[in-house]
């Protein structure tokens, strides 16, 4: 057998299977990025806030990147509250791991949210029946933003955690549907 | 041709366990780089509806705040009769003062006759209820400091160039917060020595962060800053460990030599406790 045959017969496989280790490994890096509904990315959000001040609050979450039907997005923002160090900072948080963690400069002194709320599909659910009643044929109907606050939006109940989400389509006013996060209710909805 | 086929698979083998799927992870440290120009990050918006709407959002807030309301202090001319219903209620009050007392004295009657029946029985609910309390409180320790691990962060200084330290190391963080550290000269004695200095330990956020390290004293001012970026696990105590041997004022931070390792996970009762 010459040197030739053997290079070829050794070397070429091995290169072969190395390359193709290379391209997998590559293609898993450029994968999407998967969308996770409110709950799911909670977490890492939690653990950061807690080594930024132990008394941090959760005050307020917004999605930061578009909405899906299902109410999951690919990434989403936690605003925390330290009344020890009288100072907020966000966390955004994107397939299980914290993208961005800032000081949030801007004066912000909200209550901080309920124990235990809907998470965002579910409160997409019971928004979309609405919408859709009072939107039915308005052309490029889309959830723009999913918000989770307290006391901001449902005037005369302070207590209240509210997810409040807001559709747009065009040519028309936005639509803001606002749903309890405890019971799944709709509370009110307004144009504007 | 089986020595042939032998070498095949082995290449084969030797070429797919370099490729990177197949790096291995372990505890051991590991190099950190450490680069002279600060690394780009990609700048990610955050909280677009409550930035663009702050002002109609922290209106709705303010209504929710208690505002004192005006109102007129001065006094005004009482009616006798409301001075006349005060001496009624604490008449009425005191006569129900002792009708509760005699009520109370034919009661504690009644009670002392099954007092020392049931006074053992009490004490043995009390011992119970005590254990209790003690165990309730020995598991919310456990629960406080063992089973919630929180992410730390640890500085480690070594090495002392040998054209002389600067004085001291500042890091850094991306919010601008700083650490300055100062060794005295026992403490540079010590690193001479080969010693290790901790320069800082306390909670850190478990992402990928960038920390800036200067070196400080005179003669250093101008000396270039340097940047490393590292990602603490979640619920483990990171070690960031700095080797100043070959910084110079010319190489500045630069010049140092970082490595990154973490503790392994604490236990609860022999079993691996998980964030």
């Amino acid at each position: 057998m010459t040197l030739h045959t053997i290079a070829r017969r050794t070397f070429v496989p091995a290169l072969a299977a190395w390359a193709l280790t290379v391209a997998v490994t590559d293609a898993s890096a450029r994968r999407e990025i998967p969308a996770a509904a409110a709950r799911a990315a909670l977490e890492p959000a939690v653990a950061a806030a807690r080594s930024w001040a132990a008394d941090a609050e959760l005050v307020y979450l917004e999605n930061d990147e578009p909405l899906g039907a299902t109410g999951a997005a690919p990434r989403w923002s936690f605003l925390w509250y330290s009344p020890a160090l009288e100072a907020s900072r966000v966390y955004s948080v994107r397939d299980g791991r914290v993208v961005v963690a800032e000081k949030f400069e801007l004066k912000f002194a909200a209550p901080p949210l309920g124990e235990s709320w809907l998470d965002s599909d579910a409160a997409l659910a019971v928004a979309d029946e609405r919408a859709r009643s009072l939107l039915r044929d308005a052309p490029g109907l889309h959830v723009a933003h999913m918000l989770l606050g307290r006391g901001a939006f449902q005037p005369g109940q302070a207590d209240l955690t509210t997810w409040t989400i807001v559709y747009e389509a065009e040519g028309e006013p936005s639509l803001f549907v606002v749903v309890d996060a405890a019971s799944g209710r709709v509370c009110r909805t307004w144009r504007g | 041709m089986r020595a042939a086929l032998f070498v095949r698979v082995a290449a084969c083998c030797a070429f797919v366990w370099a490729s990177p799927a197949f790096a291995a992870a372990d505890d051991a440290p590991v190099p950190v780089r450490v680069e002279r120009v600060k690394p780009k990050k990609e700048k990610l918006p955050t909280l677009r509806f409550l930035r663009t709407n702050l002002e109609f959002v922290r209106g709705r807030l303010d209504l929710l705040r208690e505002r004192p309301l005006a109102a007129d202090g001065s006094a005004r001319t009482l009616d006798p009769r409301f001075l006349r219903y005060g001496a009624l209620v604490a008449a009425a009050q005191a006569a129900s003062d002792s009708a509760a007392a005699i009520d109370r004295s034919v009661a504690g009657r009644e009670l002392f006759a099954r007092e020392r029946a049931g006074r053992a029985r009490r004490r043995a609910r009390r011992l119970g209820r005590l254990l209790a309390e003690q165990q309730e409180r020995l598991a919310r320790l456990q629960a406080d400091f063992a089973a919630r691990p929180t992410t730390s962060l640890a500085l480690l200084v070594s090495g002392v160039p040998a054209g002389g330290a600067p004085r001291g190391l500042a890091w850094v963080r991306e919010d601008g917060d700083t650490l300055h550290v100062r060794w005295t000269d026992e403490e540079l004695a010590a690193l001479r020595a080969g010693g290790t200095l901790e320069a800082f330990r306390g909670l850190v956020e478990p992402r990928e962060q960038v920390l800036e390290l200067v070196c400080e004293g005179p003669g250093w001012d101008a000396a270039p800053h340097a940047w490393v970026t590292f990602d603490p696990e979640r619920g483990r105590l990171t070690f960031l460990a700095f080797d100043m041997t070959a910084v110079t004022p010319v190489a500045g931070a630069a010049g140092t030599t970082a490595t990154t390792w973490a503790l392994p996970r604490p236990t609860v009762l022999g079993a691996t406790v998980r964030p």
